[in-house]
């Protein structure tokens, strides 16, 4: 049995994001959830199915379970998902997977956090030094780029890749946030801001790192027979797969190539499509070699030529793959664990034909990857127009 | 916040033992010979739970390191070097570049344990540059 056309997003919303003082964590959550059901004309009542990601500002013990009392829903299926980048992908083929056994009919994902307004530096001090491996590990004081630097650092030793190459991530992603009115930032860079950039963790300087945000975003998904009772045309999911090769850094069999290869294998082998048949992808972004790893690592060019494919500008808006069309977190937002839950919403205004100055033109199929950890546990998604 | 003050286990106690004698101790499978890093209640080769700890060389070649500007506490040396480190007996780990020249590391220079008192009585491995073995 496969998940390949089986369901469909059926509803998407982002909250505001950026810098958003004026609503907690759980307020942002519920407002995306709402703004979801409004999306898909969908009552409250509908919803039998609810996954959550936790939140690092307000963390709640039973977070799930917190939003559908907010919400009074009373769902059948009750999830707080266990964080991490990846999650927001793989929680997908959870809801996927419990729809097929009969678990739920209608699943709402919302997901949402303030990292930029409602943590202390303490508490993000805090946050990024748990982050690694308790005794082997963490004394020697990583910050979360520092973890991300030792892989640019590999890349750039193993194939010669440049700082230059790194960059161009940051800036073909601030060119796709320039034509999106709600990307927290959306004035222009060029390779040379970024490699003049203020130095977090050599190679990575500042606009080679993810932003600090608020905001949330959250998915309607149901079953495809279900799906063309909904007002927007259903967003089907073609194919969906996990990789997971290790959790802490020093413990990957490789710096330069990741568990992508597996997740997007098993994407692709589920939606019987290649790199080649994507109009777009959405990568997650959270430093800029990551992007440039995930490009090879999808098949998408070759292992060591990430940079050359970056500097020939595929990625750019109209390019031959536009990557991060809504900004990525590089420059639309990154409010945390929920990063990539606007990658997601994304995927669904390109696919629906409603993402504006940013539309990929005759945009079909697109992909979306995540990952969590440091480079850890991958998840990649294909979306596509028609149910194949 | 202070420095991260490693919190040893039954599993560990060995290897940070070693460390406050001056000497990196890892795990060899009884059964498999497989030399691991982190210590562990298992092989992670063949899941053999008969393991003994030998002494390592302290030598090794930096896999990657980044140059941190950006100090997690005041312990930490401003533009610490992070590493990863290869030992010459198969593990991988994450350590510290110490020195006068340590900013200088580039991937795939030989290095050579050093050990430094970490607080509350925890010893941890740092490395140094070894020019004297550099090939």
């Amino acid at each position: 049995m496969s998940l390949r056309g089986r369901i469909a997003i059926v509803g998407a919303a982002d909250t505001k994001v950026g810098v958003v003082p004026d609503m907690s964590p759980t307020e942002l959550c519920v407002n995306a959830a709402l703004l979801a059901l409004q999306d898909a004309d969908l009552d409250k009542s509908a919803i039998d199915g609810l996954i959550t990601c936790n939140s690092f500002a307000e963390p709640i013990m039973y977070h799930a379970e917190a939003i559908a009392e907010y919400l009074q829903i009373f769902p059948r299926y009750c999830v707080t998902a266990n964080t991490g980048g990846g999650t927001t992908l793989a929680v997908i083929q959870q809801a996927a997977a419990a729809m097929e056994a009969g678990l739920a009919n209608t699943v709402l994902i919302s997901m949402a956090d303030s990292l930029r307004s409602s943590m202390t530096r303490e508490q993000s001090m805090r946050t990024q030094a748990s982050t690694g491996h308790p005794q082997f590990e963490q004394p020697y004081g990583l910050s979360v780029p520092a973890y991300y630097a030792l892989i640019g650092q590999a890349h750039m030793a193993e194939f010669g890749t440049t700082r230059e190459q790194f960059a161009e991530v940051a800036v073909s992603c601030r060119v796709h946030a320039s034509r999106n009115l709600h990307a927290q930032k959306r004035e222009l860079i060029s390779v040379s801001d970024v490699i003049a950039s203020r130095p977090i963790a050599e190679p990575l300087h500042l606009l080679d790192c993810s932003l600090v945000s608020d905001g949330g975003a959250a998915l309607i998904i149901t079953t495809s027979e279900r799906a063309a009772d909904y007002p927007h045309a259903p967003v089907y999911l073609l194919g969906i797969g996990e990789g997971h090769s290790h959790e802490h850094i020093s413990q990957a069999a490789s710096l330069t190539t990741s568990a992508a290869v597996e997740s997007g294998c098993r994407a692709y082998e589920m939606a019987g499509l290649t790199a080649s048949d994507m109009d777009f992808a959405q990568l997650y972004d959270c430093f800029t070699p990551t992007v440039l790893v995930e490009l090879e690592d999808l098949g998408f060019c070759s292992k060591g030529e990430g940079g050359d494919y970056l500097q020939s500008g595929a990625t750019y808006p109209g390019g031959a793959l536009p990557v991060n069309t809504h900004g990525g977190m590089l420059s639309h937002c990154h409010p945390g664990n929920p990063g990539s839950m606007f990658a997601l919403t994304e995927t669904v205004w390109q696919l629906r034909h409603q993402a504006e100055e940013r539309q990929v033109e005759n945009a079909a199929v697109g992909l979306v990857h995540a990952q969590g950890g440091i480079m850890s546990s991958h998840a990649t998604a294909i979306f596509a127009r028609e149910r194949g | 916040m202070s420095r991260v003050i490693p919190r040893p286990t039954a599993a560990s106690e060995p290897y940070w033992a070693g460390c406050a004698e001056g000497v990196l101790h890892l795990q060899q499978c009884a059964r498999c010979n497989h030399i691991q890093f982190y210590p562990r209640i298992c092989c992670s080769t063949c899941a053999g739970n008969e393991l003994r700890w030998v002494a390592a060389s302290g030598r090794g070649r930096v896999a990657s390191f980044t140059v941190m500007h950006q100090q997690m506490a005041d312990e930490y040396a401003m533009c610490q070097v992070v590493a990863l480190i290869d030992l010459d007996e198969g593990p991988r780990m994450m350590s510290h570049v110490v020195g006068d020249n340590a900013t200088n590391t580039k991937v795939g220079d030989r290095v050579r344990v050093k050990f430094q008192e970490w607080g509350d009585g925890v010893t941890a491995p740092v490395f140094a540059l070894d020019y004297a073995n550099a090939k």
